[in-house]
């Protein structure tokens, strides 16, 4: 009888990589060896168990929004640049409400976000919960309401980034940036046009994204 | 939002509109909407794997981020000669990998908190997991984790795994009969 079976011979009998007369030669040993029997046993066993484990987790929170923000909004934002004087004629008086109900809404809920949280509370409901019957809110007034949120949010990721992996810190930052960028573009177009209501559309939208990003990467922060 | 894009999109006429059940296709012809189809179908799975490689919950929602940004990168470089879920995939592991290879090794107490989370959070992401499988799975060296995860769970083979990882294929065999003692004496005892 030949000596006992490898650990390299016996994964690759399990995992079937041996050749035809390999196969023949473990086989034969296995018949006879009880000791090398009981081993593949339980390394077949563990393979088999191993891939029975679920192959998909569901993650903490909605991740779309970082990707969308990095890519399908990026092209949309690009897109609605170059055609929006095709869209003139249509009439936004809805979306521009809606817009503006939007951006009150993310500010309502960044707020009670921040304000749940330097209660030391782990409240992590959804940051925008818009109203079915959206009333018109002043853009300007609730702007400076965002601007306020944001650098308050901004000064929490601050305070606590050196604690922070560098490479999430690095996509955080670029994903801010590109917001910032949208942002930046959207404004610029709409001072042609303020009454545009896909634009103002797109402008709280963005708004969102960048306080979603903030709140997440704070969310990150304070798991630290 | 939604609005903006189907106006733009019969704007554009008839003749870019791919067929309705063609969500790869509309996707690489930059249809938000397909795109975000994608994403929902195949979070589960990319979540998993980032978690299960990087072991920390914060990072691997970063890393599926990450792939999914990728993945609309190179959405025109994806001719369909294989499945779109294995070239998602191979996206998906050659981010990770590139990931674990920037990072350094952590201290030995960092290690132990990573555990403990890791943990809470393959418990939450996963709860019909077996756990003693996954703690044991969590434990092994870099490399030989990778290795394991690679081969035994997601299905590949020695081959794909030395080219994802740019090693040998000895190598890849060496770290995962490594991987596979180091799981049997964990879980035996």
């Amino acid at each position: 009888m030949m000596k006992h079976i490898t650990e390299t011979q016996l994964n690759d009998y399990a995992d079937g990589y041996l050749d035809e007369g390999e196969v023949l030669e473990v086989t034969r040993h296995l018949e006879a060896c009880e000791d090398c029997r009981d081993s593949l046993g339980r390394l077949q066993d563990l393979v088999k168990d191993l891939g029975a484990l679920p192959k998909s987790g569901s993650a903490g929170q909605d991740l779309w929004a970082g990707i969308a923000t990095r890519t399908v909004d990026r092209g949309r934002v690009l897109r609605l640049d170059r055609t929006r004087r095709s869209w003139r004629r249509i009439s936004f008086s809805l979306p521009q409400v809606a817009a503006a109900a939007v951006l009150a809404a993310v500010i309502t809920g960044g707020a009670v976000w921040m304000a749940t949280r330097g209660a030391g509370s782990q409240v992590d409901a959804p940051l925008v919960a818009i109203d079915a019957s959206p009333g018109f809110v002043a853009l300007t007034a609730e702007t400076a309401l965002y601007d306020s949120l944001v650098a308050d949010l901004t000064r929490v990721l601050d305070q606590q980034h050196e604690q922070m992996d560098p490479e999430t810190v690095r996509i955080i930052k670029e994903n801010l940036q590109i917001i910032d960028m949208a942002i930046e573009d959207i404004r610029s177009a709409l001072v042609e046009d303020p009454a545009d209501g896909f634009l103002n559309a797109y402008l709280a939208r963005a708004m969102r994204r960048k306080v979603e990003v903030l709140r997440h990467a704070s969310s990150l922060a304070s798991r630290i | 939002m939604e609005t903006a894009y189907v106006i733009e999109a019969r704007d554009r006429g008839s003749t870019i509109t791919p067929p309705p059940d063609d969500t790869v296709g509309r996707a690489q012809q930059g249809d938000p909407e397909a795109f975000e189809q994608l994403y929902h179908e195949h979070l589960g799975h990319i979540y998993a794997l980032c978690l299960r490689m990087v072991r920390d919950e914060g990072r691997a929602e970063e890393l599926t981020q990450e792939v999914f940004v990728r993945v609309w990168q190179k959405l025109g470089t994806f001719r369909g000669q294989s499945q779109f879920k294995t070239w998602l995939h191979r996206v998906a592991v050659n981010v990770v990998l590139k990931h674990l290879r920037t990072q350094r090794r952590l201290a030995a107490r960092e290690a132990d908190e990573e555990l403990a989370n890791f943990a809470a959070a393959v418990r939450r992401a996963m709860p019909d997991t077996r756990m003693d499988l996954e703690r044991a799975l969590a434990t092994l060296p870099p490399g030989a984790r990778e290795v394991l995860v690679l081969h035994d769970i997601e299905g590949y083979r020695y081959r794909e795994i030395a080219e994802l990882m740019g090693t040998a294929e000895g190598t890849v065999k060496s770290q995962l009969h490594r991987a596979r003692r180091i799981m049997r004496e964990a879980l035996e005892r």
